[in-house]
């Protein structure tokens, strides 16, 4: 760095604030509410909300199923482990590779139902209104509250 | 002195006593006399008054009783009759007062078997916290009208350059002429788009790159540019044209009276939970006192630069929405020196509750 | 010495990213923007598994495998798995809220600064927790490739990475976890196959022979207590959901561009966490035929480095003990950077406030304290600890997190009481398994491991005294906002 030495300069306020270190948080402006306050977004969005709702609960059920299941088998069956499939006890097998690409095949449809419930224009929406283009409904949504 | 300072004061436990009650009151009713705190209000003004039963009626029909209920017959006539005449109203065993709230009748305190002197005194001390109140939600208020007020000024003088480059463009060399014109375009866009009062570190950048663009041509290239943006960063949510007006600082007060190149480098990155965006330059640099004095002007008040004769509002006008979106340590910090260049620091949180980018 | 030096170039490599890491373009081309825009979804996953494969996976899994047995390969599921829970559960709406860390979200759907403040304490709580098996596999890794004595490994550690940090180590996360992420896996991975391909075909038999003992037996049991399906159980609750509420890496979402983006990347880090979780079983399996005595030592977590050594001798086996050393240091560097990152965030911003010369000085305080935690700590498996971090994150950011985005009637005093309940439960319990011995049985079980208890009881708990109490009028649409695909 050449030429003179830079000095730091803040405003008053800053500068008070930084060296009064600890306080309690002030907020000047109101305190936002958040979402839109609008009556047929807010129907649109329920429905939006529940049928995410389901589509996580129905993941999270094949979830535990998984792996509830396949521990509970490993635990019961016994026989697993004496059958050998390439050297390797088939319980192993199961254990150290099975389970992963199952878990990749559930995030994986989870992640397309979600994406397909996001979807604009999808028919049978169980909303108020046909939905209106995104660049549409983007102008009256304000998301900050007033 | 000393004797005076010695001397008992029987009543000191009692006056402590009576000053917080009042405080909490006036902290009961932050919300109106329609709020959440409305009936714990009550309950303290019935223990202050040592009355039977207290009432806190709104205008609008909102009733905080504390105490036995009145029977709604009577509260209704004793209250027609206050807000009538708006002045105190008397029907055994009750008493009210009216509420007067800057002027205007917004409601009435009734108390049952309580003493009247002390009625009167303590009616004027729920109005003013009933105007307290309304006063606490207007500051809220003028503080965002005043952040749409302060957001994205476009300096006349940036729309006068940028025309006149590209007017100068138009013959000795068209297709630049045309890719600055549709830059310019953008640039428009963006800054009049009315879509809330945030956006995101990218858009933001975005917007620059299109004013650097137009500022480059201006300079016929000799200024050097350089960005260095972790990824991190780009998502998070700032105010509005926040950036823009400390590039274009440092282009006019900074680059512009420099003779020969300069360069400027707009840096960002992740610090924990805040972000940092730095824009230096090497440029002129300003008198740190100067630079002080256009940050300790509010707002507006343009503070002018000995050196240049030239107003600088753009960066008081960013470190004012910082500190009202933020808070006051979320301000500016400017490192500068005459001759040495400029750099200016935005560091604000990567989360605040409300600031979410359209 | 050779892995020493590995350890040095790694570190060098690891700040020359962090610091100049942060893509430069000069103004030459127009569009000097479009290079640096967004961070692409593969880099985020990366980095997303970088941070969260730590010394446990490196380290602890191959350690434990060796002493406890094959079920404990169901750690790496449970750790896998979690992803699934992050992709299906969190990782969108959290994206959407534009919070940064946990206690930002508490903020945004709860609006009240004691659960703010709250959640900060539980974040000090899961970090240093979760810290202290790093350090303590930094110390141990130090101490085999040099000599030095466990708490000079230790407290080198804490100072590398506080300096590291200190200097920008971690401006550019993102880049620096993603390179961790690559190095990690090759530092195991190639020494892995190389190992299996010289270990020589007896003792490949040896290694894949299933017996009656219990170190066969595919499910997981803790201290030996006779429960091993409830244990297997409890593993993979505090591993699954827990991976939900790790505070340290549900930050890494932020960087995605959108809630869409960020499923996806959550899809991504099961891909690559898959393919990681493959190779510490070789370790385990292969240590036990090579290095049957380190069960004897107590010094199973060292197991991955020692092996190369015991199957190649010469100088390819010092190379490739130097190779997963530097892989082993890399999982400490990454995994502890972004947890110290994580704790002195919290303690510089929600608990007090910000400013940068105090994110240092928090991040200095951090890792003291996880050094001197770390010094006693010699003798807990590095595995055991981390789960207890999973379980504490599991009984109270994942209900938080899980009923603030799925359940509009979550109150500010519903919350509270579930992450108390949560926090004393979890911590409670796995202080009582150090200092007691209930014998065998259940009751151990759910000492050691405590999430089949706890997980459900803050959850109750949280449901529970918020249905006493009525939310805020506008929590509904608070939470609708985070499924709202123009949000």
């Amino acid at each position: 760095m050449s030429g003179p030495r830079r000095v730091r300069v803040t405003s008053p306020q800053t500068r008070i604030a930084l060296s009064r270190g600890h306080r309690p948080a002030q907020h000047l402006l109101p305190q936002p509410v958040p979402g839109s306050p609008d009556e047929g977004e807010l129907a649109h969005a329920r429905a939006v909300f529940h049928r995410q709702r389901r589509l996580a609960a129905r993941t999270l059920c094949l979830l535990a199923l998984l792996l509830f299941g396949l521990s509970g088998l490993l635990g019961a069956a016994a026989w697993l482990g004496r059958v050998s499939v390439l050297g390797i006890p088939v319980s192993w097998l199961l254990l150290m590779a099975a389970s992963y690409p199952l878990l990749l095949v559930i995030a994986v449809f989870h992640v397309r139902g979600a994406e397909r419930i996001e979807r604009p224009g999808r028919s049978g929406r169980p909303g108020p209104s046909e939905r209106p283009g995104p660049s549409e409904r983007r102008g009256p949504s304000r998301r900050r509250g007033r | 002195m000393l004797d005076r300072m010695r001397r008992p004061r029987p009543d000191e436990g009692m006056t402590i006593r009576v000053l917080t009650v009042v405080q909490d009151i006036d902290t009961d009713l932050r919300h109106g006399l329609g709020g959440r705190g409305a009936p714990s209000a009550a309950r303290r003004l019935r223990r202050l008054l040592a009355a039977q039963a207290v009432v806190l009626a709104g205008l609008d029909g909102t009733v905080a009783v504390a105490g036995p209920d009145p029977d709604p017959d009577e509260l209704a006539a004793l209250l027609a009759q206050t807000y009538e005449n708006g002045t105190p109203a008397h029907r055994p065993p009750w008493s009210a007062v009216p509420l007067i709230v800057a002027g205007e009748l917004s409601g009435a305190l009734a108390v049952r078997e309580g003493a009247e002197a002390e009625l009167a005194a303590v009616g004027t001390l729920v109005s003013r916290s009933l105007d307290h109140a309304a006063l606490r939600r207007a500051r809220g208020r003028i503080a965002q009208a005043e952040l749409r007020t302060l957001r994205a000024q476009i300096s006349p003088h940036f729309l006068h350059n940028a025309l006149s480059v590209i007017g100068a463009r138009i013959r000795t060399d068209p297709a630049r002429a045309r890719t600055l014109l549709n830059d310019f375009a953008d640039y428009l866009r963006y800054s009049f788009s009315a879509q809330g009062d945030y956006a995101t570190v990218a858009d933001e950048l975005q917007a620059i790159q299109t004013y650097l663009e137009l500022q480059r041509a201006r300079f016929d290239d000799r200024m050097e540019l350089s960005v260095r943006m972790a990824p991190e960063i780009l998502p998070v949510a700032i105010p509005f044209l926040v950036i823009q007006p400390i590039v274009e600082n440092a282009v006019r007060h900074g680059l512009e009276p420099k003779p020969g190149p300069g360069s400027i480098s707009v840096s960002g990155f992740g610090e924990g939970p805040l972000c940092v965006i730095e824009i230096e330059d090497d440029g002129v640099g300003m008198e740190p006192e100067f630079a002080q004095a256009i940050l300790a002007g509010s707002g507006g008040r343009a503070v002018v630069s000995p050196d240049t004769g030239r107003a600088s509002v753009g960066l008081a006008n960013v470190d004012q929405r910082l500190r009202t979106v933020y808070g006051p340590e979320y301000g500016l910090v400017i490192e500068t020196a005459r001759g040495g260049g400029t750099k200016v620091v935005i560091r604000v949180p990567r989360f605040m509750r409300g600031v979410v980018a359209n | 010495m050779t892995a020493l030096l590995a350890i040095g170039l790694l570190f060098a490599a690891s700040m020359a990213i962090g610091v100049y890491g942060v893509r430069a373009t000069r103004s030459t081309t127009p569009d000097f923007l479009v290079a640096s825009r967004r961070v692409s979804p593969g880099w985020n996953a990366m980095a997303i598994a970088g941070e969260y494969v730590s010394a446990a996976s490196v380290l602890g899994l191959a350690g434990l495998m060796l002493k406890n047995g094959i079920g404990t390969l169901w750690y790496a599921v449970g750790f896998t798995a979690g992803y699934v829970a992050v992709a299906a559960l969190v990782a969108g709406p959290m994206r959407r809220s534009g919070a940064y860390t946990v206690p930002d979200f508490a903020d945004y759907r709860l609006g009240s600064e004691r659960i703010r403040k709250l959640c900060a304490v539980i974040v000090l709580v899961i970090m240093w927790l979760y810290l202290v098996p790093q350090f303590k596999g930094a110390g141990v890794v130090l101490h085999l490739v040099s000599g030095t004595p466990y708490w000079v490994g230790v407290v080198l550690a804490g100072a590398v990475v506080t300096a590291s940090i200190a200097a920008g180590g971690m401006r550019s996360a993102t880049y620096v976890q993603g390179f961790h992420y690559v190095v990690k896996l090759l530092f195991i991975a190639v020494p892995a196959v190389f190992l299996v391909a010289h270990a020589g075909d007896g003792a490949r038999t040896e290694a894949l022979r299933m017996d009656v003992s219990d170190w066969s037996r595919p499910l997981l049991d803790l201290e030996s207590s006779g429960q091993p399906l409830l244990a297997t159980w409890s593993v993979l609750l505090a591993t699954t959901l827990g991976a939900v509420g790790l505070p340290h890496v549900i930050m890494r979402f932020h960087t995605s561009a959108s809630a869409w983006m960020a499923r996806r990347v959550a899809v991504g880090v099961i891909v690559l966490l898959g393919v990681f979780y493959l190779f510490p079983a070789v370790y385990g399996l292969l240590g036990r035929v090579f290095t049957p005595e380190l069960v004897d030592g107590g010094d199973t977590d060292t197991v991955t480095v020692v092996l190369p050594g015991e199957i190649v001798p010469g100088t390819w086996g010092s190379v490739l003990t130097a190779v997963v050393a530097a892989g082993a240091f890399a999982a400490f560097l990454s995994t502890s950077s972004g947890l110290l990152m994580a704790l002195a965030g919290g303690l510089s911003h929600d608990l007090t406030r910000p400013s940068v010369p105090r994110l240092r000085l928090a991040v200095a305080a951090g890792a003291l304290v996880a050094v001197l935690l770390s010094l006693p700590a010699q003798r807990v498996d590095i595995n055991v600890a981390v789960g207890w971090a999973f379980a504490v994150a599991a009984s109270t950011f994942c209900p938080l997190l899980v009923l603030g985005i799925w359940w509009r009637g979550l109150t500010p005093a519903g919350a509270a009481a579930g992450l108390a309940a949560g926090v004393c439960a979890a911590t409670g319990s796995a202080l009582a398994s150090v200092l007691t011995d209930p014998g065998p049985g259940w009751l151990v079980v759910l000492l050691a491991q405590p999430a089949a208890w706890t997980v459900p009881l803050a959850f109750a708990v949280m449901i529970g005294v918020s249905l006493l109490g009525r939310p805020p009028e506008w929590a509904e649409r608070a939470v609708l906002r985070l499924h709202s695909p123009n949000a």
